[in-house]
């Protein structure tokens, strides 16, 4: 009986420490027991992803290893465009500045998507088979071929957890190349409407952009790329396509619908781009 | 003697199952709470210090493998634990239907709490239609899952021991060895 008083005591000790850990505790913490999980999360994932469907995995091997390497080709590739399209854009001004700083070309990490949605299913996530060490960190950008997906919001060693563009707390700055104006682009959430898949987050809603100006002529179909501004996004990445646009109550900017450029549903390999 | 490693296994294959199973639109995105089942099994079958043991440990584990900042959902489960506690003597612990009423009840109850925690520290956008479409499917999945654990955890606990078998059960009562 007293062994029990002693341990709730010490169970409600470890509770209010939890709630009063610094940050940086917080992190060590939360990356260490998600470590420790990993490995048996592997094994699950494993004989569902490849144990079960093991004759064509190990036949398809090198197609495979192939395959990712030309993914990762293709997605450098873009990437060199995107860089070049963006320096294109900014040499004329960039030109005239001094202590121009030379764009130091990124580096893209392919990672697989072992699982879609966190432990909890609040937020829209995905979970990557690739952590700190293999150089990820907190707040990187995870891209397509097609354009933007969203950025880490947490890194276990070898996990990391990416908070998808759809999410409504994940905010991006964005710019739409045709008419330059600026504007925040937010996750729309999940839509009780259309296709619903078993996948989950499928049926997502348009996103929303905000703030850009009143006087911008926007149009459906315009394209939408990430401003760079902010530090997270870089420059350039495109997210999706206008659908619609409506003039804010206040009349002071217009609101915008955009449909994003990459399919959620559809991700099984994605880049992080280190910084 | 054997309960800490039934424990420790239970939340460890909860946690990779609630990371790995998809999550349906259709029930709000939400994941099966398996963690919070195997907190539900302690609360009707094992003593008061058993279950926030088993509380605390499942709520670090779900808030590791998730955004939720650290110790939110061991707040919860401890809550939850001790308000099932409290009134399990009148219930039939055993049966089926207990742990699905309880499993769905406790989910529903948790994810509004946890809806008002996130949004409270500026984490979660607070919508009311997502946020009861959500409530409904951890119910429903409570429901569903929380039977599922009793009998995976009640038979690896009987497996190793640590309960007798059922009509011993009835005869001697519940065992609160740890």
């Amino acid at each position: 009986m007293k062994g029990s008083r002693v341990l709730i005591v010490l169970v409600a000790l470890t509770l209010v420490v939890l709630l009063n850990l610094p940050a940086a505790l917080v992190f060590r913490v939360k990356a260490g027991v998600r470590d420790s999980v990993t490995p048996y999360e592997n094994v699950l994932w494993y004989v569902l992803n490849r144990g079960l469907g093991s004759f064509t995995f190990f036949a398809d091997r090198r197609r495979v290893r192939r395959e990712q390497e030309l993914l990762t080709e293709v997605a450098r590739l873009r990437e060199r465009v995107r860089e070049l399209r963006a320096a294109e854009r900014e040499n004329a001004a960039l030109r005239r500045m001094a202590g121009f700083a030379r764009r130091r070309p990124h580096h893209l990490v392919l990672c697989e998507v072992v699982a879609r949605g966190d432990a909890t299913g609040w937020w829209q996530t995905l979970t990557l088979n690739r952590g700190a060490a293999e150089g990820i960190g907190v707040d990187q950008a995870v891209v397509t071929t097609n354009g933007l997906v969203g950025r880490v919001a947490s890194v276990a060693r070898h996990r990391s957890t990416v908070l998808l563009v759809t999410d409504p707390s994940c905010k991006v700055a964005c710019r739409l190349p045709r008419t330059g104006s600026f504007g925040i682009v937010r996750g729309g959430g999940l839509t009780f409407r259309g296709r619903s898949e078993l996948e989950m987050l499928c049926a997502v809603e348009p996103l929303e952009m905000d703030f850009v100006r009143a006087g911008a002529e926007l149009e459906p179909g315009d394209l939408v790329v990430t401003s760079g501004l902010g530090g997270v996004y870089p420059e350039g990445l495109t997210v999706g396509r206008v659908v619609d646009t409506l003039m804010d109550a206040s009349g002071l900017y217009q609101r915008a619908g955009v449909r994003l450029a990459v399919a959620p549903a559809e991700l099984r390999y994605v880049f992080v781009i280190q910084r | 003697m054997m309960t800490p490693v039934v424990l420790l296994l239970a939340l460890i294959g909860a946690a990779v199952v609630q990371v790995l199973a998809p999550a349906h639109a259709a029930l709000g995105q939400v994941k099966a709470p398996a963690l919070l089942a195997v907190v539900v099994y302690y609360a009707l079958n094992r003593r008061f210090a058993v279950t926030m043991t088993a509380a605390l440990l499942a709520g670090v584990l779900q808030d590791a493998l998730s955004l939720v900042p650290l110790g939110y959902s061991s707040l919860l489960f401890m809550g939850a634990g001790a308000a099932m506690s409290r009134y399990r003597e009148q219930m039939e612990s055993e049966s089926v239907v207990t742990a699905a009423f309880f499993g769905a009840a406790t989910a529903a109850v948790v994810a509004v709490l946890m809806s008002l925690l996130l949004a409270h520290a500026g984490r979660f956008v607070w919508r009311p239609g997502p946020v009861v479409l959500r409530v409904a499917g951890s119910a429903v999945l409570g429901l569903v899952v929380t039977p599922a654990v009793f009998l995976v955890v009640g038979g690896l606990d009987r497996r190793v021991g640590n309960v007798e078998q059922k009509e011993d059960v009835a005869e001697f009562g519940r065992t609160d060895e740890f």
